[in-house]
């Protein structure tokens, strides 16, 4: 059997479909082109490739590997060795209610910045694709947030929100109110961080649209409106289908960016006001290890960490067959 | 096609050479260790013409002056001889931050041979080897006298390990006497005669400086709370309640007076006359400092900021009030330590260096630079100058008060148990007692995993 043929039936729509299939097809591509290719070229490749490759290994995979290896062991950084524990981390793991009341804010954060930002972000795109004075500017404002610095962005919000020094006091103080307090209150504390998250979030999402949006065909808009589309039926059929490759990429890296928040918990509320009310996974994790030495305990969270994020990067690849278009 | 083949082997080559190269320097050591006369060098940090002979570095943390004013120590350290020389680090703002890149260097084989330290890590930090046991250089010949020290603050980093075995392995520095800051024209205008003199007087005193706009809106707490457990501690002492005794058998954060005491914060918390400002903004300092509270419980390590930063009010300085069982502080302290990474022939040098840095002239220069405490009598005397202002003079009084038990820092498991406590008693109002006794429970049983 040929190799052709061995791919294409592991590759038959039945078996496998979509991305997968696509992915093993690529594979196959390169393998092909590497068969033919000489000595030569196979170490120009391997050289240019090892020391990204020795990089990766030393300062990605080999701490991956480390951290699984230390899951397994009570260690506190500072004793010469760890001590072997098994599967008791895990086991601890899954009875800590902190480990759920993190999990479930990094979750809430990380699925309220992507959503919410990305459905702002691609209204302001739509305004900023259009001709309008001062279009630049605009574009140059849209996108200052995410090159701000966090914890400038962070402590300036922190004033923005506070009920008696921030510029909202006026209002509550004309309106004979208190205002309420956000970083000290439970209900509140975890929207705040995320309503800088989603400031922080629109400007990059919204450059991503704008790309997206002038790299659409606008034979497909002249067709549309010689044929009378209305303006939401071109939107909701044209615009937003072709928009699909960007909104996917963007929902992947985001959420992915998102679950990691860490540096505006730490500024604006170090977690509470009780904690763990507003305390994100990895900020849990650093407390875990920095704070209370249990580097053990940690790497536990750090591998549920690892393997919550790629169910749920999977998950998206296998729901993006769905509803994303590559204009093919 | 020859040259080619030719240009590509060399090219190679030195593709790989310069590879393996590059490996090799970031894996072999910054410079080679020579030993010359029982001393440790390294090559390229010392000068061949320098008289220096050991070559130090102290970590130490706190921001501002107190920081400044160690840094400063050290460079009196230096120039008074010739044999040593200390490099001062600053390594964060807060003892947290300072334990977290310890903890990394000391990983790494890169540790200081001073430091710092904060209360929290002690016990960890000993028990896992960190720390040298100074009990030897404190008792030996070249010793340091501590007859005039108050015993609470010697025993403090005395720790039984390896069991059985007691040593001393973190000397106090920076000793903080807990102190109560108030507003003297908010005291005036409730009528008050001065800050309060007990527990009772302070949360009267609390709800009577509390100003309300015509809509109820409160203007001005009595109380700004700190987010911090320390506060309260001295509180429970003085009613005469334990959290819990030094070796952790017997925990009791629900204990009786426990109780009594966190509903009596709370109530002033639910009745509006206390506050818990975010620290983000500025916390109950800022809120003190720009008149929007009348009274803090703090340390005197911001003695400077709260005088010159008092925005249209004078501020006052007093002891924490007493209790039933009399006045019972619980200090802030940082103290100094010698990592176990230090090479047996620097030890003596880093134990020259702690010495100096607890002398009578250095701990009276820094309670000078500070607020810090002078904490023993030859450090009084050489602050005599300074200790005639009332207000230094209230600060030392609260010395003879203090208790240097950490115990409650010194288990993450006792210590984040309690502080979710309060922060559920404060921030939520949560019942007082079902909480400290769901903390209790909780404490009992993390511990173990402690131990």
């Amino acid at each position: 059997m040929s190799s052709d043929e061995s791919n294409s039936r592991i590759c038959h729509p039945e078996r496998i479909e979509g991305s997968f299939c696509k992915l093993k097809r690529c594979f196959a591509a390169l393998s092909k082109t590497s068969v033919r290719r000489n000595w030569s070229e196979r170490l120009t490749f391997l050289a240019f490739v090892a020391p990204n490759f020795l990089l990766f290994i030393g300062f990605t995979y080999w701490p991956i590997l480390y951290s699984a290896y230390l899951s397994l062991t009570n260690w506190n950084f500072l004793t010469p060795a760890p001590t072997f524990a098994g599967l008791e981390n895990y086991f601890l793991l899954a009875k800590d209610e902190k480990f759920w009341a993190v999990l479930s804010n990094s979750l809430t954060y990380a699925l309220s910045v992507v959503l919410i930002a990305q459905g702002l972000a691609f209204l302001l795109a739509l305004l900023l694709n259009r001709k309008l004075p001062g279009q630049p500017f605009f574009r140059t404002l849209a996108f200052a947030p995410h090159i701000t610095m966090t914890a400038a962005a962070a402590l300036v919000w922190v004033l923005l929100l506070d009920p008696q020094l921030g510029p909202l006091s006026h209002i509550y103080n004309a309106l004979g109110v208190q205002g309420p307090r956000w970083l000290a209150s439970s209900a509140l504390a975890l929207w705040a961080v995320i309503i800088v998250g989603i400031w922080k979030e629109i400007g990059f999402s919204s450059v991503f649209f704008l790309a997206g949006l002038q790299g659409i065909n606008h034979d497909y808009y002249d067709a549309a409106r010689v044929d009378g589309a209305s303006t939401w039926a071109i939107l909701r059929q044209i615009t937003l289908p072709l928009m699909t490759p960007v909104i996917f990429f963007l929902m992947v890296s985001g959420f992915i960016q998102a679950m990691k928040a860490f540096d505006t918990v730490a500024i604006m509320t170090a977690g509470g006001p009780v904690y763990p009310d507003s305390a994100t996974y990895v900020y849990h994790l650093y407390k875990l290890a920095f704070r209370d030495f249990r580097a053990g305990y940690a790497s536990a969270f750090a591998v549920i960490f690892f393997v919550v994020i790629m169910a749920m990067t999977l998950a998206q690849l296998k729901l993006s067959d769905r509803w994303v278009h590559y204009g093919e | 096609m020859a040259y080619h083949q030719v240009t590509s082997k060399w090219f190679y080559l030195a593709l790989v050479l310069s590879i393996l190269f590059s490996v090799m320097a970031a894996c072999a050591p910054a410079s080679p260790p020579v030993v010359t006369d029982n001393v440790t060098t390294m090559v390229a940090a010392t000068p061949a013409a320098s008289t220096v002979a050991i070559e130090l570095t102290y970590w130490h943390t706190l921001p501002g002056i107190a920081g400044q004013a160690q840094d400063e120590l050290a460079l009196r350290f230096n120039a008074s001889q010739d044999r040593i020389r200390v490099t001062s680090e600053f390594q964060g703002n807060f003892y947290t931050e300072l334990a977290a890149n310890l903890l990394t260097a000391y990983g790494a084989g890169s540790a200081p041979e001073v430091s710092q330290l904060g209360t929290y890590e002690i016990l960890e930090f000993t028990k896992s080897g960190v720390l040298v046991d100074l009990k030897p250089y404190l008792n030996g010949v070249d010793g340091l006298d501590t007859s005039d020290w108050p015993q609470t603050l010697l025993s403090a980093g005395e720790v039984a390990w390896p069991k059985g075995q007691e040593g001393v392995y973190w000397l106090p520095f920076n000793i903080a006497v807990p102190v109560l800051y108030y507003n003297q024209e908010a005291f005036d205008k409730a009528g008050l005669p001065g800050p309060p003199q007990t527990w009772d007087e302070f949360y009267e005193d609390a709800r009577k400086l509390t100003v309300r706009d015509d809509n109820g809106v409160v203007q001005r707490h009595g109380v700004a709370y700190w987010g911090m457990a320390w506060p309260m501690l001295s509180a429970i002492w003085s009613q005469g309640g334990e959290l819990t005794n030094k070796d952790y058998s017997n925990i009791t954060l629900n204990d009786p007076v426990a109780i009594e005491v966190l509903t009596k914060f709370q109530n002033l918390v639910k009745e509006g006359a206390a506050t818990l400002p975010d620290e983000a903004s500025g916390g109950h300092r800022g809120a003190f400092k720009n008149g929007r509270a009348a009274m803090i419980l703090d340390s005197p390590s911001i003695f400077g900021e709260i005088f010159e930063q008092a925005v249209g009010f004078t501020p006052g300085v007093a002891n924490y009030p007493a209790g039933t069982a009399g006045r019972v502080y619980a200090p802030g302290a940082g103290g100094l330590v010698m990592l176990s990474t230090t090479p047996p022939e620097k030890r003596e040098a880093a134990w020259q260096f702690i010495k100096f840095m607890l002398s009578a002239d250095s701990i009276a220069y820094y309670a000078r630079c500070t607020g810090y405490a002078a904490f023993f009598t030859a450090a009084q005397e050489k602050a005599a100058d300074f200790l005639k202002d009332e207000r230094y003079a209230t600060i030392q009084r609260g010395l003879s008060n203090i208790r240097a038990d950490f115990s409650i820092n010194e288990s993450a498991a006792v210590r984040n148990t309690f502080e979710e406590a309060w922060q559920k008693i404060f921030f939520q109002l949560a019942d007082v007692k079902t909480t400290l006794d769901e903390a209790d429970a909780k404490a009992e049983a993390e511990i173990k995993n402690e131990q």
